[in-house]
């Protein structure tokens, strides 16, 4: 898309986003807010996905141990939760760089058993350290953030959808953003030379090892911001929400979305969000919807939901290039 | 003054040896030929010079300082730089960003602090990446690519692509400069181009070439020496004209390729 | 006690070894990664109570039927959907199998429920005591015909002409084309062995223990642990990682604690894989 095309849906976009709180009924509202909490997620496996071009099977470990640790030190320690916030996604990022050093040496089916191995290992430690985590019961009744005092408007309160909701799209638009000025800064280059050329760009002096560490610290740094506003969100957790279905499912919500662009997993993570609640009167039939989608995308639209927009958009607007394509 | 000494280089892969006691320097400032007839071990000798592979024994220094055992992004960054055969870069981008990737070694080396300047928009990341563009953008107008600035490599003519090669290669500013036979593939017209390029990057840049070719049109014009391998060793040293009237040498080619390859005029 | 370990630790890791080769021959040969092998695993299970439970057959019938079966299962698997993707991303057959492993496994759980079914055999409640050692006979026969099968397949791949295509279209897919070998034909086959084999290994566990619409998934974690740990593509590798797997389970299990149990096979693999990324005979 040119940038005319691209400034322009933006901003209907974001009028929209704003508008929405007003108009839709508390139950939709709450999808739109989980929604945008699982896009925050899905952006942060396209981050892993995209520019170190592997599949994790363990994402949702990172999800998590941000949610986790956004508990402990809130309800535990005393902490603020927009002092909590920041640091949750730091502890999941020290946990993706310890990860990384092990995973990022390995490729395919190798890489995709370790991440699920540490996915698993997290869980079961959530699950059986009960003192701690609270157990297979999990922990119940987590406040939201606090309320806070802006200028203009007062003091905003938590406890309500709305406020909530507009807290999760801000950090949507700073998860996007971050991950645009990453792209489109110097530091692009290098991570897109890790993407299209691995070998050769080690021999165009790219330090390849240390990138794809960076991009995999990243990646779980917002999966574990994602935790966080989940749990105060959602106000319960439990060891169940982070396994290796909730893995699956983001795989499926980025494949179906289509790699390779930023819009596609948000497509992604819209369809999956909402899907169960349209096909809500066939509950039991969704997961088989969903492999059946997944085998239909992979074996006839590999690039998926966003690979045949854009093709779409090539055939009646071929002079549309893509540019160091995000 | 040497720039780059390789001393008693051995290469086993399996149980043959491709480089087998191989000694050479290379001289500040020079152009430097390496032929030899197929598998001799030209390749394998860039290929450990850049880091691909580790020599089984010997060494490598460039201006002293041990060049063998270090990992590929490592020698570039001391300023060793290379092609390879065929033609190799990134495909799906621009020939803009590719250069771009090249100059990136050469930009801010701590990793987080980069990371926050680019974030945050701060005024020395975009200095820096004003610069970066300068650079890259003089540097495809010394390659004469400014036509094809903004399309796709694998949409230009191939041998752009191979001078886009030979820049991004030039991107890391490099003080060695090592070719895998650039003239492959390329017409007459074209091959005394890369004549003309060769000599001005070691003129304007300042760059010494080591160059492996088999067009010997080629070699003999732009190379002020040739060290001649076969079978992973030296067989011989010396100006265009002494090679050209080295028996050994000749023998070497005529025992794998026509005659007339070897027609030196 | 240790003796009595280690005969479980046999048990156990002949029946992951034989998920594993299933798992390993799709690799090494035609380089499809297949997660939904832990659903045909689950389905061979089924095939064998059915028979058992409804038709009244005996263990050995069962067993038979599900190699049947779900051998059948595999070729239909591969003719209709990894065929089509033959020649693109590695990965691209990863999500397929991802997204038949979730089709599989939640027909099943419409079509079977989540109840637990046990196929009761006798020879499950035949102890066979040794003073140090005690199983049943139905243990035993399931080692028994774990490694006749494993002995079976061996001899199938060293010394018969499909079995030495399969070798060649492993060692060089483009090159064994050129030689007159129909990939189509290899890939089909390799599919039916490895559906067999989750067909047995089904089976047995199946009347190991019980038979469950949802028991697919952890075998197929341990599978694909114990492939990548013995090294993607090598039959060795899976039953050697097969036993190394079983014996941290079992005596992880034992001596350090139960909860953490399924936790030891992954620090296995994660420890192994730190030293040696291709897997203990893995080859790249």
């Amino acid at each position: 898309m040119n940038n005319k095309t691209t400034y322009i849906s933006s901003i209907i976009l974001v009028i929209v986003l704003l508008i929405l709180p007003f108009v839709l009924p508390e139950y939709p509202l709450h999808l739109f807010a989980l929604c945008g909490i699982w896009i925050i997620l899905v952006l942060s496996l396209c981050l892993l996905q995209g520019y170190i071009g592997e599949l994790s099977m363990g994402h949702a470990a990172f999800f998590g141990i941000g949610a986790y640790s956004s508990v402990f030190m809130t309800m535990f320690g005393g902490f603020s939760f927009w002092a909590a916030l920041p640091l949750s996604g730091i502890v999941a990022m020290i946990f993706g760089y310890l990860i990384g050093l092990v995973a990022l040496r390995l490729r395919g089916p190798y890489f995709a058993i370790v991440t699920l191995g540490f996915a698993e290992i997290i869980r079961m430690v959530l699950v059986n350290w009960k003192d701690v985590s609270g157990g297979p019961d999990g922990i119940i009744g987590i406040p939201p953030p606090d309320s806070i005092w802006l200028p203009l408007i007062g003091q905003i309160s938590f406890a309500g959808k709305i406020a909530s909701y507009f807290l999760i799209y801000i950090f949507v638009a700073v998860t996007v953003y971050v991950v645009y000025r990453i792209v489109k800064s110097l530091m692009g280059y290098a991570v897109v030379s890790v993407r299209e050329d691995l070998d050769y760009a080690e021999c165009v002096g790219i330090n390849t090892t240390r990138w794809k560490r960076f991009i995999f610290s990243i990646s779980a740094f917002f999966a574990g911001l994602a935790g966080s506003l989940f749990a105060h969100y959602v106000h319960f957790i439990s060891p169940y929400s982070f396994g290796v279905s909730e893995s699956f499912d983001l795989v499926i919500m980025i494949i179906v979305g289509g790699t390779g662009t930023i819009i596609g997993p948000i497509i992604g993570a819209v369809l999956l969000t909402l899907l169960p609640e349209l096909l809500h009167a066939i509950k039991d039939f969704r997961m088989l919807i969903y492999g059946a989608i997944l085998v239909v995308i992979i074996m006839y639209a590999p690039g998926g939901i966003a690979g045949l927009l854009k093709s779409f958009s090539n055939r009646y607007f071929p002079n549309l290039t893509t540019k160091k394509g995000i | 003054m040497e720039l780059l000494k390789i001393e008693n280089l051995v290469k086993h892969f399996g149980g043959v040896a491709a480089v087998d006691g191989l000694s050479l320097e290379v001289r500040q400032g020079e152009i430097l030929g390496l032929i030899g007839p197929n598998g001799s071990g030209k390749t394998t000798v860039f290929n450990l010079i850049r880091g691909v592979h580790d020599p089984t024994e010997g060494h490598i220094y460039l201006g002293g300082k041990e060049l063998h055992g270090k990992k590929s992004h490592e020698i570039v960054k001391m300023g060793v730089a290379s092609t390879f055969q065929g033609l190799r870069h990134f495909s799906k981008i621009s020939v803009f960003d590719n250069i771009m990737v090249g100059c990136h070694c050469r930009t801010a080396a701590s990793l987080w602090f980069s990371f926050w300047r680019a974030v945050l928009k701060t005024k020395l990341a975009q200095k820096e990446q004003t610069e970066t563009k300068e650079k890259a953008l003089k540097l495809i107008d010394f390659l004469g690519l400014t036509p094809y600035r903004e399309e796709l490599a694998e949409n230009i003519p191939q041998f752009m692509q191979r001078r886009l090669d030979i820049g991004i290669a030039l991107a890391t500013e490099p003080s060695l400069l090592l070719l895998d036979e650039p003239a492959a593939g390329l017409n007459p017209t074209e091959t005394i181009e890369l004549d003309n390029l060769i000599n001005r990057i070691r003129k304007e840049k300042e760059i010494t070439v080591l160059l492996i070719e088999h067009d010997m049109k080629l070699v003999m014009g732009v190379c002020e020496r040739i060290i001649v391998l076969n079978y992973g060793k030296k067989i011989a040293e010396g100006t265009p004209n002494e090679i050209q009237e080295n028996q050994e040498v000749v023998e070497a080619y005529l025992g794998k390729e026509n005659a007339d390859l070897v027609t030196f005029e | 006690m240790i003796l009595q370990q280690l005969v479980n630790t046999v048990i156990l890791g002949s029946n992951y070894a034989l998920m594993a080769i299933g798992l390993t021959i799709v690799f090494g040969i035609l380089g499809i990664v297949n997660l939904a092998h832990g659903e045909m695993f689950m389905v061979g299970a089924f095939v064998a109570f059915f028979i058992v439970a409804i038709l009244k057959g005996n263990f050995f019938l069962a067993l038979l039927g599900a190699m049947v079966a779900i051998a059948v299962l595999g070729v239909i698997l591969e003719r209709a959907t990894f065929r089509k993707l033959r020649g693109g991303a590695e990965v691209n057959y990863f999500i397929l199998s991802m997204g038949l492993l979730i089709v599989i496994q939640n027909a099943a759980l419409l079509l079977f429920g989540t109840d637990p079914h046990s196929m009761s055999l006798p020879a499950a409640a035949q102890v066979i005591d040794l003073g140090v050692v005690m199983l049943t006979t139905q243990r035993l026969i399931i080692v028994a015909t774990a490694v006749i099968i494993i002995f079976a397949l061996h001899f199938f791949i060293k010394y018969t002409r499909m079995g030495m295509s399969m070798r060649g279209v492993e060692q060089d897919f483009e090159g064994a084309q050129t030689v007159g070998i129909s990939i189509n034909k290899v890939a089909s086959f390799t599919f039916a062995l490895s559906g067999a084999l989750a067909g047995a290994a089904g089976a047995l566990m199946g009347s190991l223990y019980i038979v469950q619409s949802t028991m697919g998934f952890s075998p197929l974690i341990k599978a694909f642990t114990v492939v990548v740990l013995g090294g993607l593509g090598s039959i060795m590798g899976a039953i050697v990682g097969g036993l190394i797997l079983a014996a941290a389970e079992i005596f992880g299990g034992v001596y350090i604690s139960s909860g953490y149990q399924e936790a030891f096979s992954f620090i296995i693999l994660i420890i192994a894989l730190s030293i040696k990324p291709s897997g203990l005979f893995g080859k790249k």
